[in-house]
């Protein structure tokens, strides 16, 4: 096993063991607590054995496994900055709103 | 028949200026509304004159001086408002102005009044030319002939507020207002003031100003 896979190995351990931390302070639903798991367990195990992605490699025409990796990496990435600025769009809105609300209520009361 | 102008001072951190501002401000509308927009300090006790003619609305966070003016101007329209004139919390307008000001807007049958700061202290270079630019980009993507769009100090018809509906919370929500103006067709005009500067380290700076440039590109593709 070389440097790079023992490492992917404990990164992803370490989040598994976060992940069950973060259900039993109540943090995470049961729900939430599968979703990441599952996604941690095939993170190690694709760290552990590179090559048992090789069919779907192959599938999508690609010559590396790295390659597949660093693509879904990108996609990942991409989905995840949209959700989060969408998230954080309207959380900001209802900040904004709530905030305004409690203001306006003052002028209520004169 | 008379208006009713109601004054909307949005402040942040404003302690030291605003109870000279209110004051003044005061004597020239009938109504004065702070919005203390989260600030640490003693902003909104200092605003408060133990006058009927001023409120203090308070924001529990900070949220932005475009957040703050529409907060006031909601709250200017729940008072029956006809002209909202928005002034800065920071003492940089001078508010004897706004008599005048709003007879000019009457005369002249305009919706919004902006101001121009022209003589009086000098304005920092970088914001002169930052000015300048993006009275330029207004002006050909908005159709917004405008000599300082920067400047806080606008008189409103209440009725038209609407139209021009802000969305952005923080500092630019000032110029997308000014830049619906130019694009709703509102009846608009100038009004030359004298340049304060109190503090030339306040306000907004050149990375506002390329991030202002930037969302005027996405307005004009999105609005």
């Amino acid at each position: 096993m070389i440097g790079v896979q023992l490492l992917g190995m404990v990164v992803g351990l370490a989040a598994i063991h976060l992940t069950y931390l973060y259900y039993r302070r109540a943090q995470f639903t049961k729900r939430e607590l599968y979703f990441w798991v599952i996604l941690w367990v095939i993170f190690v195990f694709v760290s552990v054995f590179p090559k048992s992605i090789w069919p779907v490699v192959d599938y999508l025409g690609l010559s590396r496994p790295m390659d597949f990796i660093m693509i879904a990496a990108f996609i990942v990435l991409f989905a995840l900055t949209f959700v989060n600025y969408v998230v954080n769009q309207r959380q900001g809105r209802k900040l904004e709103k709530l905030v305004r609300e409690q203001a306006l209520k003052d002028l209520d009361k004169r | 028949m008379s208006k009713m102008v109601v004054v909307v001072v949005p402040a942040h951190n404003e302690e030291s200026n605003i109870r000279k501002v209110v004051e003044e401000s005061s004597k020239h509308a009938d109504r004065v509304i702070v919005i203390d927009d989260g600030s640490a300090d003693r902003t909104s006790e200092e605003a408060q004159l133990g006058s009927r003619k001023v409120i203090v609305l308070r924001h529990r966070v900070n949220l932005g001086k475009g957040a703050a003016l529409k907060t006031g101007c909601q709250a200017a329209v729940a008072l029956a408002a006809d002209i909202i004139v928005t002034i800065d919390g920071d003492g940089q307008h001078p508010v004897e102005h706004i008599p005048l000001m709003v007879k000019e807007m009457m005369a002249n049958n305009w919706q919004v009044v902006f101001s121009v700061r022209q003589g009086g202290d000098r304005m920092p270079l970088v914001r002169l030319w930052g000015n300048y630019f993006l009275n330029l980009v207004a002006r050909n993507f908005f159709n917004l002939k405008l000599r300082d769009m920067w400047c806080g100090f606008r008189a409103i018809r209440a009725d038209v507020l609407p139209v021009i509906d802000w969305q952005n919370s923080d500092y630019s929500g000032e110029i997308q207002m000014a830049l619906m103006v130019g694009r709703s067709g509102l009846a608009y005009g100038e009004y030359i003031i004298p340049t304060v500067y109190s503090d030339r380290f306040r306000g907004v700076s050149i990375f506002h100003g390329l991030k202002l440039l930037a969302q005027m590109v996405i307005w004009r593709i999105i609005i």
